[in-house]
């Protein structure tokens, strides 16, 4: 079958074939006439002969039939391409300047299109992943809530409603010493997903009753046990239990989420898994998320409606705050659902990296534009014998495009070296301390990836290909025949109009990456209220956790030890209501620390006094708050020996029982503890623990560097039992974590900049030269009548100058256009950064400045004897 | 020989469309047509016919395909498209006005 398609191809192709083929035919013809005119009584030569002159010059009729055919166009395109090649032969370094340029301007497009490909385009690979949605609803006091398992049974039993449905939450755990990031699901995770193991088994349904199974992903089966095939029946250790390992999940299979995770134990074995200190957060013990499948008939919007009717009913008999109110379905078919604010996100990265392109785009068509000058004779006179405009138009394209298969292979190697050293760089820069934890999902190139690069290959070089072949093909035959092409040729226009545009978009790349810098370098420098330097935090296991601290008290590095019920520098804390007396009630983010907190972080106590160790103990109906949570629910008067009251309807209430009433006893500075892109007078209430409870968290203050007293305090636990720490990090990288989005913007930016700058000075550079090489005659004649050389440099420089100053002033209006829009989604950009708009407008000015140089030199060195006669 | 006409200039075209109207043929029996129907009238250049096809085939008025004649031979037969349908109602429409127009313009006093 293939075979016979390709005779088929062949012959569509195959001149030759042709041309058999009418031959075959024409001779039926006269075959046909010879033997009518045989039968109607001639002789065998004479009705030959009649045939013959009956039917015509045989050669013309094929030449007319082949033209006539539908082939002639590929015929012409093959003998355009032959030409093409011939030409490009001759002018290697051309090729290679123009190949470079848009590879990679495209390469770099590529990758950036590769990230957005494989986190939101690419559906996972799981059964129908359209159809799978996350469940969250909120209440109206705002805040966010997951299910409890109930919750998810009642949802599951509707199967009107959704057809299957899954809970999971996420586990911390060290798989042999690696970090690693695993799921507690329900049992039908993996059937539900259609997910198959790589060997061994997924979860099955009555793993519910038997908990301590876990299903490794491929990832960590490969990096944490070294692709050992025996790993089935492993017994390993999981937070201090036994876990055996039945199967390793599908190649690439790494959950739902954009971080891939590293291994899933059933949702009942989570208590021993995850973090035991549920008792103070709420979202640990019943905080489940929900991932279900709708029913084939039901749309996203009935889903939404039914399931928030539901929870309504579900929250009917609470107090207005804390009824459910909204329901949101996140679609699960990508990595990264596509919405309004992903497309928010990825739009200006993309927008970014096209412009690179764009620039590079401008560059080769100002080469082509040059050559099409240097050829105009050639062109001339193929005009002059005769060639139409479209043919000659359609020879330039038919050039273009063959450059642009080179560029695209460049491209794709550009686009995987760049993927490839951008990973390195992530992974290397990141924090350490988070580095182990950083996943990427496969970037591997798909069907819509090499389309993208096909598509850009051809429509960049369509871009600068189309534009140069209008110009050059426009020329009077006469003058063009003759090599003289100054009165009708005005490219300088377009040219110029290239070299605006470039100088343009650096500008804008520019002053973004400074603006993206400035806000980099005000975020790090935001004070968040806390010590960061010399404290370590630490999770503990539970049942390692006495012994543990116990070795700390021992460890001389150790100055001060504290324990914390929410992860400092990891996000906001929980909130909760408190409501003091003859005042309304406020939302809070709270904490229940042990007394040395306030003295490991650095926060002064304002006004009255610290916790005491008796109150921590006895959970004391004590309560510290911080100076803006004072000034707001008191204002004008001290708030020692205030009340404050949790309502029973919080959420949080069987939680905090204890502390339902508390006095406050003091007053802290105000703080970010949680994320810095949080305002500082945020309401801030502390309740008092004691330093053995067992809450998993605990802070250290060391002396000397913390990232050695990481290691020294990693060495000094393993003593106690391997699986004793769960996780470990100063909070000097977790401040670091936290700019670190930042920092890898303005670096992408910034790198982005240079390679637009480099561009725009070879354009510069380009245009330039060929102005003053087109000028030569003027400028020698200059010279002669008595010009000096500095007035020649000045005119060149002038020249830049002006081109350079138009397209900085466009590009600085972009450029406000864009910080703007960076301004409101970002805390601490601002839009009128002068540093970063200073330092772009200078090295774009300054770029174009160098480029100017050496023409211009080049201008004031030129010979006037000699150019006077070589033209004359 | 003598009252034999030249063809127009584009003519051929809608011939050898209204010839396939009819059915399938090869190139030798649409030149035999073109005899039979104008009764001998028409001084068609034979060779002209297969650019005209090939022409035809390009625009995809008509289909080519090889088949055998009626002595058992290989031929190229060419069929009629449903596009060449409508084009063929569309000249023929176009030529019908021409001639009309023509014929008053020449028939006027």
């Amino acid at each position: 079958m293939l075979a016979r398609v390709m005779v088929r191809l062949k012959a569509l192709v195959s001149r030759r074939a042709f041309d058999a083929e009418l031959d075959e035919e024409l001779s039926y013809h006269i075959e046909r006439e010879f033997e009518r005119n045989v039968a109607a009584g001639m002789e065998h030569a004479a009705a030959r002969d009649a045939a013959r002159r009956a039917f015509g010059n045989v050669t013309v009729v094929t030449e007319q039939a082949r033209d006539a055919s539908r082939w002639r166009r590929l015929e012409e395109l093959r003998q355009d391409v032959e030409y093409t090649l011939r030409t490009f032969r001759r002018a290697p370094l051309f090729v290679l300047t123009v190949v470079c340029t848009i590879g990679l301007g495209l390469g770099l497009l590529s990758a950036a299109f590769t990230f957005f490909d494989a986190y939101v385009l690419r559906p996972l690979a799981v059964r129908d992943p359209y159809s799978l949605y996350e469940v969250g609803w909120s209440s109206a006091n705002g805040s966010k809530h997951h299910f409890s398992s109930a919750q998810l049974d009642e949802l599951r039993s509707d199967k009107t409603l959704v057809s299957e449905a899954f809970g999971y939450t996420i586990v911390q755990a060290r798989l042999r010493a690696h970090p690693a990031l695993g799921q507690a699901v329900s049992a039908n995770f993996f059937s539900m997903l259609g997910v198959p193991p790589a060997f061994g088994r997924t979860l099955l349904s009555n793993d519910d009753e038997r908990p301590d199974v876990v299903v490794l992903s491929h990832h960590a089966w490969t990096s944490a046990f070294g692709t050992d095939s025996s790993v089935i029946g492993l017994r390993i250790n999981l937070n201090g239990s036994a876990f055996t390992v039945v199967g390793v999940a599908r190649e690439g299979f790494g959950g739902l989420t954009s971080s891939p995770f590293d291994f899933w134990v059933p949702l009942t074995s989570s208590a021993p898994a995850a973090s035991p200190e549920s008792r103070f957060r709420r979202q640990n013990i019943e905080g489940l998320s929900v991932v279900v499948r709708l029913a084939p008939s039901v749309s996203r919007d009935r889903g939404i409606a039914q399931v928030l009717a539901r929870m309504q009913a579900a929250t009917a008999d609470l107090p207005t705050l804390e009824r459910a109110t909204s329901v949101t379905f996140i679609p699960k078919g990508t990595s990264i659902a596509i919405n309004p604010e992903t497309i928010a996100i990825f739009a200006p990265v993309v927008t970014a990296f096209a412009l690179v392109l764009l620039i590079a785009c401008a560059n080769v068509a100002n080469i082509m534009l040059a050559r099409g000058m240097a050829r105009q004779r050639e062109i001339g006179i193929r005009l002059a014998l005769g060639a139409g405009r479209r043919r000659l138009i359609r020879q330039l394209v038919t050039e273009a495009m063959v450059l642009s298969v080179p560029a695209g292979v460049l491209g794709f190697v550009v686009s995987r070296v760049s993927i490839w050293v951008s990973l390195r760089v992530m992974f290397s820069t990141v924090p350490t301390a988070y580095a182990g934890y950083l996943r990427v999902i496969p970037l591997d190139t798909d069907a819509r990836v090499l389309a993208f690069v096909v598509l850009a290959a051809v429509t960049g070089s369509l871009a600068f290909g189309l534009i140069p072949a209008l110009q050059a093909t426009r020329p009077n035959i006469v003058q063009a025949s003759r090599g003289d092409f100054d009165t009708q040729f005005r490219p300088s226009r377009l040219r110029n109009a290239l070299v605006v545009t470039q100088v343009m978009l650096s500008v804008l790349l520019l002053i973004s990456a400074g603006v993206l810098l400035s806000g980099a370098r005000r975020t790090a420098a935001v004070d968040p209220g806390i010590r960061t330097e010399n404290v370590v935090q630490i999770e503990l296991l539970r049942q390692f956790r006495a012994r543990s601290l116990d070795r700390l008290r021992a460890e001389p590095t150790v100055r001060g030890m504290a324990t914390s019920s929410s992860t400092v520098l990891d996000g906001r804390f929980d909130e909760l209501t408190v409501s003091p007396t003859d005042a309304p009630a406020q939302r809070a983010s709270y904490n229940v620390v042990s007394p040395g907190y306030f003295s490991v972080l650095g926060l002064p106590l304002l006004a009255g006094r610290n916790f005491t160790e008796d109150e921590a103990r006895s959970a004391a109906n004590v309560a510290i708050v911080s100076q803006s949570t004072a000034d707001r629910l008191w204002p004008g008067k001290s708030p020692i020996g205030e009340t404050l009251t949790i309502p029973a309807t919080d959420p949080n209430y069987q939680y905090l029982q204890s502390f339902h009433t508390t006095r406050v006893i003091g007053v802290t500075r105000d703080a970010v503890p949680g994320s810095l892109n949080e305002s500082a007078t945020l309401p801030m209430v502390y309740y008092p623990l004691p330093l053995d409870a067992s809450v998993s968290r605990i802070l250290v203050r060391v002396s000397g560097e913390s990232e050695q007293a990481v290691a020294t305090l990693e060495r000094a636990l393993a003593t106690v039992d391997s699986a004793a720490v769960v996780e470990m990090h100063s909070l000097a990288s977790a401040l670091a974590l936290q700019v670190y989005p930042f920092r890898a913007m303005y670096w992408v930016a910034t790198a982005l900049g240079a390679i637009a700058l480099i561009l725009t000075l070879i354009g510069v550079y380009g245009v330039l030269s060929y102005i003053v090489a087109q000028r030569r005659r003027e400028f020698g004649i200059r010279l002669a009548l008595g010009a000096a050389g500095s007035t020649l440099v000045a005119m060149v420089m002038r020249q830049s100058l002006r081109l350079s100053l138009t397209g900085v002033a466009i590009g600085v209006m972009l450029a406000l256009a864009v910080s703007r829009l960076f301004a409101s989604v970002l805390l601490n950009i601002h839009t009128f950064d002068a540093a970063g708009y200073a330092a772009g407008i200078g090295l774009v000015v300054a770029a174009c400045v160098v480029a100017a140089y050496a023409p211009s030199r080049r201008a004031a060195s030129v010979n006037p004897v000699e150019t006077l006669r070589a033209d004359s | 020989m003598a009252d034999r006409t030249e063809l127009l200039q584009g003519t051929l075209d809608l011939i050898v469309l209204k010839l396939l109207r009819a059915g399938p043929a090869n190139g030798w029996d649409l030149t035999q047509s073109i005899q039979v129907v104008s009764k001998g009238a028409l001084d068609v250049n034979y060779g002209s016919l297969y650019p005209a096809l090939r022409r035809l085939e390009a625009q995809g008025w008509v289909k080519g395909r090889w088949g055998t004649s009626e002595n058992n031979r290989r031929a190229r037969f060419y069929e009629l498209t449903p596009a060449g349908l409508r084009q063929l109602d569309s000249e023929r429409q176009a030529w019908e006005r021409f001639s009309t127009a023509l014929g008053l313009i020449l028939r006027a006093e």
